[in-house]
Parts: C-alpha cells; structure tokens; sequence
C-alpha cells in the first residue's frame, strides 16, 4: 500500500493512494495517511485511482480523516475510484457523507474552487 | 466437480492472513473466476477472517480458523469454520445508516458490505465450532457476480 503526497498547499490537500486498502495496507498507511491529511485540516482531494480493493477497514480510516476535517470546517472528496472500488464505497453507503468525484475538475467543483 | 482449496489460517502473525488471502484470490483466478464474483469473494475472506482473528480467537495467538474454498459453476462458496464461542454474524442487524459525518459510527460496516456485493451468509454451530457459510452466485459464465443489493446503510 502506497501513500502519495501530491499538494500540500495552503489550502488544498491532494494525496493518492494505490494498492490494497485491506487490514495489511491499512496497517502500513493509516498513520501516514492521518499525518498527511487530518492534522493539516485543509480541504482534502483522497486520489483513489491506483487503490485494488477497499475493505470496511480502509473505509474506517477514510471516515475517520473525514470526520476529523470536519469538525475543522474541511471537507474531503474521494476522487476517481476504479469501478469495483467504487460499489464497496456505495455499499457502504461511504458516497452519501463524503463525496466521490469522477476527474479532478469535478472534485474542484464540489469544493467551489 | 467443485475447484477446492482447503486454507488452515493461523492468529499469528498477521502476515499468515495476507499470505491465506494472496492463496485464495490466486485460486480463484486460476479457476476462472474474475470481476464482481473475484471481489466478493476477496472481501467475503477479508472481512469474515478479519472478524474472526479479531473476536472468536482474540487472545489465543496459537489458534487458527479454516477456510474451504470451493468453486463451481454457478457458485463460489466460502466455508469458515473456528472453534470461538459460539456467534451468528448471518443474525447481525445492518447498521444504522447516520444523517451527516458527525453521526457517523465507525466500524460495523463489514458484514453488510459482504451482503451487498452479492453474499448470502447461512450459519451453524456443531461440535464447539461455528461454521458460516458465503454464497457467491456467478453469471452467465462471464466471471461475474449477480446483481448487488442496493446498500442498506451504516
């Protein structure tokens, strides 16, 4: 499991994932992931392109960054995620409190920029 | 003739459940099984196994659970078998589903994704073990699972 630090602006933060976001990715990640993007409390922009598989554990740790940017006013958009990593975000019911984004233009948009 | 593979999954270390997991998806790839049915049947293992490394053998470092792996025409069926007490996650409520983020429960979510990407889960206890059993349908011999449920929420 791979983190990728793509922007860490003043007001935007980009990442990108890749690889299994299963217990073992989770555990090689998590920390790295909530570092790069909770403790900065900037909107956040999550690439989801290059990531497998995405068990309930992985979605945990997407919620919890989530949840901690919310409570400082920022949001978190899950960008591109490849079909099959997208039905287990909707069967999860992960896309109706944060929202997926097809491009980078559309993820922009739904943060009004 | 059913495809098996009989897996012996050992509590530790957790780099065995990786290995068990790598073990089943190359089965069923060299079976034939691939898109949706390949999912399901991966996120049935990691999520089922994860439960039961984490509750029915917590604090037994020298137990193990098996997995049977069985392949067939029209079905891919996963059969957990642990020697935990005794626990019916096929009887679990699906979790509430929260308004906003700030509502949101973290965890629970395992189980219904299985159910939503096309998993039927049957139940049993014999002989001090729990045994549950995933359903996997395939379609159209395409390598394809049936249609998923619509999520029922958190």
């Amino acid at each position: 499991m791979e983190l990728q630090i793509l922007e860490h602006g003043d007001t935007l933060t980009r990442v990108a994932l890749a690889g299994r976001l299963d217990s073992a990715g989770v555990g090689q990640v998590e920390l790295k992931f909530s570092a790069a993007t909770a403790t900065r409390r900037k909107d956040t922009i999550v690439d989801l392109s290059g990531v497998t598989f995405l068990s309930s554990l992985g979605i945990r740790m997407l919620l919890t960054v989530a949840r901690t940017l919310h409570r400082a006013e920022a949001r978190m958009i899950l960008l591109a995620p490849p079909e099959a990593v997208l039905e287990s975000i909707r069967h999860a019911a992960l896309d109706q409190l944060i929202p997926v984004a097809a491009d980078r233009a559309a993820a922009q948009e739904l943060l009004g920029r | 003739m059913p495809a098996r593979l009989q897996l012996r999954v050992p509590a530790e270390p957790p780099a065995a459940f990786s290995e068990a997991s790598g073990q089943l998806r190359g089965h069923l790839e060299v079976h034939g099984v691939a898109g949706r049915t390949l999912y399901a049947a991966d996120l049935a293992f990691e999520e089922l196994g994860t439960n039961i490394l984490t509750h029915a053998l917590a604090g037994r470092p020298a137990a193990a659970f098996d997995v049977q792996v069985n392949v067939e025409t029209d079905r891919v069926r996963l059969v957990f078998e642990d020697d935990g007490p005794a626990f019916d996650p096929s009887a679990a409520s699906p979790p509430q589903r929260p308004a906003s983020l700030a509502e949101a429960r973290i965890g629970g979510l395992g189980l219904e994704m299985v159910r939503n990407a096309g998993g039927r889960l049957d139940y049993s206890r014999a002989g001090g073990k729990n045994r549950l059993e995933v359903t996997i349908h395939r379609d159209g011999g395409a390598g394809t699972g049936g249609p998923p449920a619509a999520p029922s929420g958190f």
